[in-house]
């Protein structure tokens, strides 16, 4: 061995650590402290758009009559603040919104996931803007007509300008969504489009959007897709590159983002519909619901997403927040597998509808954080729901169920159901009460939990297929009934448990209708006939509750779960 | 002595290589990233579209011909989740879990070696059982529990401490789950270095010379308990630079753990792959320089 | 589960062999402060576990959805008939502690019994039976260890499907390196000492030298090791029941209970501290057992 000392070996040691110590405390970023604006805000009048009455068809409906024009005005923009110069001072403040899930892309397009979406759609802009209630209006377009049945055409905004000085021209639109065509974009949001063929800039002023087949969803699924700038883009460097450093006609133009902590945007002052009032928003992430909401109430944070019931009451009873609670788009049923006997029986499944007590899980497990639809798997927040969705058809009736099974001649034996974990709000305690409920009407069940990607897995489809009852859940992006209805109804497109041609059938119809209360009248029918043939176990709407600063003034939560900040603004 | 060393490194670039055809098996084994790559809601021929253009279709041995061909070339492939290039998005991670795992051990050794000189100086007395008991607890406390405990009592309740964040004073809760977590292993083993050395001949020859038994304790005997300690601590460094997962979730960490963890959750194989190779060579150095220092230190192992 | 536990100097974890005798190590265990201890609360532990469900019948899977989240008694808004409260389900805690309880022992011992096995045997080989297998069982060793463990538990649960023995598979799976490694560092100083040479002079077969020379010396090692793969099996288990991995959610187990737990941390604080008060009192009599052990089987104490 060599002739190294016990002592100097020691020193080596204690002067390495030491070293690498001392440099790794002085490499520590120091926190960017949230600048508190010197000059105090004026808050104008609020222009969040306060949420219509629910059951409200939305404007979509004049405007997709085909052979007319939509009645939107042209030029004027219908949601510019009221006082657009008024504060003497430009944007100032900052909002920190703290978020449950990663974000992982600016590019909006690309994915399906809302944690994206909220901060890039106050970069880039879609050509038309979902209100609160569900309903569409102009955007960055400030017309639409369908001047045939296969063609939707819009009017473009002259004169907007992208963050880096380039006019947003009719080009650019056409290349957004013509991107979107591609397969080899590789964009989630793909295959929804399959309606379109192509997207062809007109002239200066216009787009069409020239389609395989009537599609009256398009409008709701283009309000999430924003505008990109194809100049840009391609200098960039592609899609990757570009959801790194997104650039668009928003309102806020992106600063930084630093990967796992942070990032920040700041106001766009020439903003198409007025500079914002806000000056920079902070997007963090925090999943542990215990430390999201501890830095609400520390005042770290101006807005989280994804209360948890337990959570709520210290936010409620603490004077410098509120919550705020609406009733979202997601609906969470219990798939029943239909391919398999006893469920084959229409009877039995009646006698599952009757042994659940949805009221009950809905009061104590969730606190309250729901709304129970008996009626059918679609809140009043989307066009087209069935209108008796609050009548229980199949009232909580424990000695029915059991008659019911007994009719049928089945006697509950062991039963096998699946669910996702951490997915749905309390899913993981929501599918044990299910189960004791059917304890109690004499079945064996098994809880299966899983991991959200494995159950979504088409390699473990064998756990979908062998399962007897499936906790599901589904969030209308589109606010229209097809959405629902074609993803989880249609046998062709999920391989579903229960379907038939007949269904399949009224469920195409009604997509490609596009005089809207034959529509209507259509979505009605696949409501009643769902509910007739016990097709699920409906349960209930989720309920969002969203933790807000008093200081943040003008927010408005959503039934799509977006935070827009646009027309927010901070006191103090 | 050199050839021990290169016998070592080839061992140990064959662990490396194995490490990443098991971690990118095992990950597919679960089911390919294309369901989750394409989320809720997309129907199946979507999905299979996905997996043909990724190439999981192929048979696994095939797939993993191909990565680890790539590898070889320095290319660890694409993340599925963040669309970029997998590698990088680890390494601009690893200084948040360098820091951390610095504040740990400090903040373990802060405990461990008090701890452990007086636990073997007064063996069976009060201190050392009322210490190792301490210590004991705090090893087996769930982690997430102590962490959100401490951000209840410390950020909410009395306002001291920011709950969540990179920087300082940020560090300080998550390095002090941390620390004491692991302070148990240090203080157990100074404490055995301790023993073993207070009962040699030279410390008595020490005490006969007169000196005080505060000198003799820690000039001569220190010095020398203090070498498996520190040795081990070398070894838990690199195992913190592993990502203390929970931790990093609870306080909202920056580190490669809370990266790992979601990209294990999304099949992220590019990132799950990525990550486990730097862990594993982390791991990997950190062995090779401590079986090193034992040969040095400690005539009587023998390496060859 | 720290793999650095495995590289340290096997001193350190574990006395040193020696040719001893072990009669008297249980009186003196006993008589150690430290160990009595700890055997006490182990001896508590086990009888309340599996003897007071016996004693009040009690049920821990009824659900009493009115009652969920009930405080322990003594707090206001107590439930009557549930000591420690309910759970967000209403099941009475204590039933599901205890029952839990049983659980998370019984997997512990079984595992770790079987890890032993394989971790002593594996051990054994790769310190006696030369270059080749010492440098093929430190190898997979070395990628066993190197592997994040939430990878591993994740991987074989998903595959093979949750299960009571799936997940001793895991744990056992996680845990038999340990102990290869320190018993293999054992066996590697004991044999070139002289009374296995002397053995070996006068004709003794490798084996019978295995057997009557060197496993007796390293008994005091794989005792204490064991105590100490119990404690990581334990905490294991509960981490694995943690993410989800573990016991089936039917089954109450104190790391089901405290992932179930967790988001009540700041509002119903009894559901999810509990477990982890037992967790720690078990991981720490145990611990006491194990440190005690050493200490009297280490010969370098007078």
């Amino acid at each position: 061995m060599t002739a190294l000392s016990r002592r100097r070996f020691l020193q080596l040691c204690a002067v390495t650590t030491s070293g690498l110590a001392l440099s790794v405390a002085c490499g520590q970023q120091a926190p960017s402290a949230p600048a508190k604006p010197a000059e105090p805000a004026k808050p104008a009048d609020s222009t969040a758009a306060k949420p219509a009455a629910p059951t409200a068809l939305p404007t979509i409906a004049a405007a997709v009559a085909p052979q007319t024009q939509a009645t939107a005005a042209p030029a004027a923009p219908t949601a510019a603040p009221a006082a657009k110069p008024a504060a003497a001072a430009g944007p100032s403040g900052q909002v920190t919104v703290i978020q449950q899930l990663p974000i992982t892309t600016l590019n909006a397009n690309m994915e399906q996931s809302l944690a994206n979406l909220n901060p890039s759609i106050h970069m880039a802009d879609p050509l038309v803007f979902r209100e609160p209630n569900g309903s569409v209006k102009p955007h960055l377009a400030t017309a639409w007509s369908y001047p045939d049945e296969k063609t939707l055409r819009f009017k473009v905004r002259q004169g907007v300008k992208f963050h880096n000085g380039d006019v947003m021209t009719t080009e650019d639109v056409a290349f957004t969504y013509n991107l979107l065509l591609d397969p080899k974009t590789d964009s989630r949001h793909t295959p929804a489009l399959r309606a379109i063929g192509e997207v062809k800039a007109v002239d200066a002023e216009t787009v069409d959007f020239v389609l395989k087949e009537p599609d009256a969803t398009l409008l709701g699924r283009l309000s999430i897709l924003p505008v990109i700038p194809k100049k840009y883009f391609e200098s960039i460097g592609g899609v990757d590159p570009y959801g790194q450093k997104p650039v668009g006609t928003g309102p806020f133009k992106f600063v930084e983002w630093v990967k796992g902590q942070r990032v920040v945007m700041e106001a766009n002052p020439d903003y198409f519909l007025g500079a914002p009032k806000l000056k920079t928003i902070v997007y963090r992430q925090i999943s542990e619901d215990n430390t999201r909401i501890t830095e609400l109430l520390t005042g770290n944070a101006d807005l989280v997403n994804n209360v948890p019931p337990s959570l709520a009451p210290k936010i409620k009873g603490d004077a410098k927040t509120e919550l705020q609670t609406v009733r979202g788009l997601r609906n969470v049923y219990l798939k029943i597998n239909t391919k398999k006997a006893p469920f084959t029986d229409v009877k039995v499944r009646q006698a599952l509808n009757h042994a659940i007590d949805v009221k009950l899980i809905v009061e104590t497990v969730l606190g309250g954080n729901a709304v129970p639809t008996p009626g059918g798997y679609e809140g009043p927040g989307v066009w087209g729901y069935y209108k008796e969705i609050d009548k229980e058809r199949y009232p909580f009736d424990p000695a029915k169920a059991k008659a019911l099974l007994a009719e049928a001649g089945v006697t509950p034996g062991p039963i096998n159901i699946l669910s996702a974990k951490g997915r749905l709000l309390n899913d993981v305690e929501v599918v044990q009460a299910i189960a004791g409920m059917l304890q109690n009407v004499g079945f064996t069940p098994q809880v299966n939990l899983l991991d959200f990607t494995v159950v979504n897995d088409e390699w473990n489809r064998k756990y979908r297929e062998e399962m007897d009852l499936h906790l599901w859940s589904n969030a209308n992006n589109t606010a229209d009934a097809d959405y629902n209805y074609s993803t989880n109804f249609y046998t062709k497109n999920t391989g579903l448990y229960w379907g038939n041609q007949e269904m399949d059938d009224m469920i195409v119809k009604a997509r490609t209708t596009l005089d809207t209360a034959s529509r209507e009248a259509q979505y009605q029918e696949i409501g009643k006939k769902l509910l007739d043939e016990a097709v699920a176990v409906p349960l209930y709407d989720q309920v969002d509750s969203y933790g807000v600063s008093k200081r943040l003034k003008g927010f408005q939560a959503r039934a799509d779960e977006l935070m827009y900040l646009y027309g927010a603004s901070v006191e103090g | 002595m050199a050839r021990y060393l290169f016998e070592r490194l080839a061992r140990s670039l064959l662990v490396l290589l194995g490490v990443v055809i098991v971690a990118y098996a095992l990950v597919l084994a679960t089911g390919d990233p294309a369901g989750a790559m394409a989320g809720p809601d997309v129907p199946p021929a979507e999905v299979e579209r996905i997996r043909r253009e990724q190439g999981y279709d192929q048979p696994l041995p095939v797939q993993l011909v191909r990565y680890v061909g790539r590898l070889l070339q320095g290319d660890f492939g694409r993340s599925s989740t963040y669309r970029q290039p997998a590698f990088p998005l680890i390494v601009e991670r690893l200084p948040a879990t360098l820091a951390l795992a610095a504040a740990a051990m400090a903040i373990n050794l802060l405990i461990a070696l008090p701890l452990g000189i007086v636990s073997a100086v007064r063996r069976g007395g009060t201190a050392d059982v009322c210490g190792t008991v301490l210590v004991f607890a705090g090893q087996s406390m769930p982690v997430f529990w102590m962490g959100i405990m401490l951000i209840l009592f410390f950020s909410l309740t009395l306002q001291l401490l920011p709950a969540s964040g990179y920087g300082w004073p940020n560090v300080i809760m998550p390095a002090f789950v941390l620390g004491i977590h692991g302070a148990a292993y240090q203080t157990r083993l100074l404490r055995s270095a301790m023993l073993d050395v207070l009962s040699q001949d030279y410390l008595r020859t020490a005490r006969a010379k007169g000196l005080l038994e505060r000198a003799v304790i820690v000039r001569h005997g220190l010095r020398n308990a203090l070498i498996p300690v520190i040795t081990a601590s070398g070894v838990q460094f690199a195992v913190l630079m592993g990502g203390a997962v929970i931790v990093e979730q609870v306080f909202a960490w920056p580190g490669v753990g809370n990266l790992a963890v979601s990209a294990i959750n999304n099949r992220d194989v590019a990132l799950v792959v990525s990550a486990t190779f730097v862990f594993a060579v982390f791991i990997l150095v950190v062995n090779l320089l401590v079986d090193l220092s034992y040969g040095l230190v400690d005539p009587r192992v023998r390496l060859a | 589960m720290a793999a650095h536990e495995a590289v340290l100097p096997a001193e350190a974890i574990a006395p040193a062999p020696a040719v001893r005798s072990r009669a008297s190590a249980f009186t003196r265990l006993r008589a150690d402060r430290k160990g009595r201890s700890g055997l006490l609360a182990l001896l508590v532990l086990t009888v309340v576990l599996f003897g007071l469900p016996l004693v009040l019948g009690v049920d821990p899977r009824f659900q009493d959805l009115r009652a969920r989240l009930a405080p322990p008694l003594g707090f206001e808004g107590s439930s009557a008939g549930h000591l420690l409260g309910t759970d967000q389900l209403g099941r009475d805690l204590l039933a599901r502690l205890l029952v839990g309880g049983q659980m998370s022992l019984t997997i512990g011992f079984a595992a770790s019994i079987l890890a032993a096995g394989i971790g002593v045997a594996a051990g054994m080989v790769a310190g006696y039976a030369g270059r080749f297998w010492d440098g093929l069982i430190t190898s997979i060793a070395d990628v066993q260890l190197t592997f994040p463990n939430i990878l591993l538990g994740l991987s074989v649960m998903v595959v093979l499907g949750p299960g009571i023995g799936n997940l001793i598979l895991v744990l056992v799976l996680s845990s038999w390196v340990f102990q290869a490694r320190i018993i293999r560092a054992d066996v590697l100083s004991l044999r070139h000492r002289d009374f296995v040479d002397a053995g070996r002079a006068i004709g003794a077969t490798d084996t019978y030298l295995l057997w009557r020379y060197i496993l007796p010396n390293i008994a005091g090692s794989v005792l204490v090791l064991f105590t100490l793969t119990l404690v990581r099996v334990i905490l294991a288990e509960a981490s694995l029941s943690f993410l989800g991995l573990g016991v089936p959610i039917e089954i109450p187990s104190w790391g089901g209970m405290l992932a179930e737990g967790r988001q009540y941390l700041a509002s119903a604080w009894w559901a999810g501290t509990f477990p982890g008060l037992l967790l720690m009192l078990t991981i720490v009599a145990i611990n006491l057992v194990g440190d005690s052990l050493r200490d009297i089987l280490d010969p370098r104490i007078q």
